[in-house]
């Protein structure tokens, strides 16, 4: 669950784009229907001496449910990842989420203050149609390591509101460096 | 005789290869549970009682159910 600060608002959720969800179902459903087009084409091409008998087809059931209960918990954990794997933009800070597994997580905030540059990337027509791709975002404080969304959505949008709210906290911290610079004049 | 019959393709009797295969059922329902549990737990304690995660919830219970059912039945006639 989100804790938000008081007074912290949320202003945009960023998650990866359901292109790589649909793909990763894709990849899980051509896994489901494998074995029965590879049972059909041994069953069809194969002597007979080699294929099953019938009164057997209730082993191939047992197996193949089996085989799809495996296929079917993957799927989960997968849309687990995916679903958890967050970025939450708030007006004070970005809370980066990075669900590696399921044992695995990683949790990091960045300050808008402390944010250097950001950046996208869209590689490729895909990522161009359906508006997805990479975000980085360079950070004062861990400037080897960038925080990256992978086919994050939107991608454009989200760099246009984490600007406009990285401007909004160098307005507002403006004022206090003018009034430093003032009192050092005086003393 | 069906207990007694030899599977076509092997020399194990019926007996013997009708309780490995329980056995391994039995098996996969344990891990297949701990796997679920684990799932579930990941759900609740980062999904709060989002409406989302109560749908994937029960698609997963369903899903899972009826897949188990089916490979009951299945097994009942090995």
């Amino acid at each position: 669950m989100l804790s938000l600060d008081p007074g912290e608002n949320l202003i945009l959720e960023v998650h990866r784009h359901w292109y790589v969800l649909a793909a990763q179902a894709l990849v899980m459903f051509v896994l489901a229907i494998a074995p029965l087009v590879f049972s059909s084409v041994i069953s069809r091409f194969a002597p007979v001496h080699l294929s099953l008998p019938a009164e057997e087809a209730s082993l191939k059931i047992f197996f193949y449910c089996l085989w799809l209960l495996i296929l079917w918990v993957s799927f989960f954990v997968i849309w687990t990842n995916y679903y958890l794997d967050v970025w939450y933009v708030t007006d004070k800070r970005i809370i980066s989420i990075d669900q590696v597994g399921v044992f695995h997580r990683k949790v990091s905030n960045i300050r808008f203050d402390s944010i250097l540059d950001v950046s996208i990337e869209m590689r490729g027509a895909v990522q161009t149609l359906l508006k997805f791709g990479d975000i980085h975002i360079k950070t004062a404080i861990e400037q080897d390591k960038d925080f990256l969304m992978k086919n994050a959505s939107n991608p454009d949008r989200v760099r246009k509101v984490i600007f406009d709210y990285h401007n909004i906290t160098v307005e507002r911290t403006r004022p206090t460096a003018v009034e430093d610079d003032s009192s050092h004049q005086q003393a | 005789m069906a207990g007694q019959s030899v599977i076509g393709f092997s020399n194990i009797s019926g007996d013997v290869f009708s309780s490995g295969v329980h056995s391994l059922f039995w098996l996969f329902v344990i891990v297949f549970l701990i796997f679920a549990a684990i799932l579930v737990y990941h759900w609740q304690k980062y999904g709060g009682h989002s409406r989302t995660f109560f749908v994937i919830e029960t698609v997963f219970a369903v899903g899972s159910l009826i897949l188990g059912i089916i490979a009951f039945l299945a097994l009942q006639s090995i």
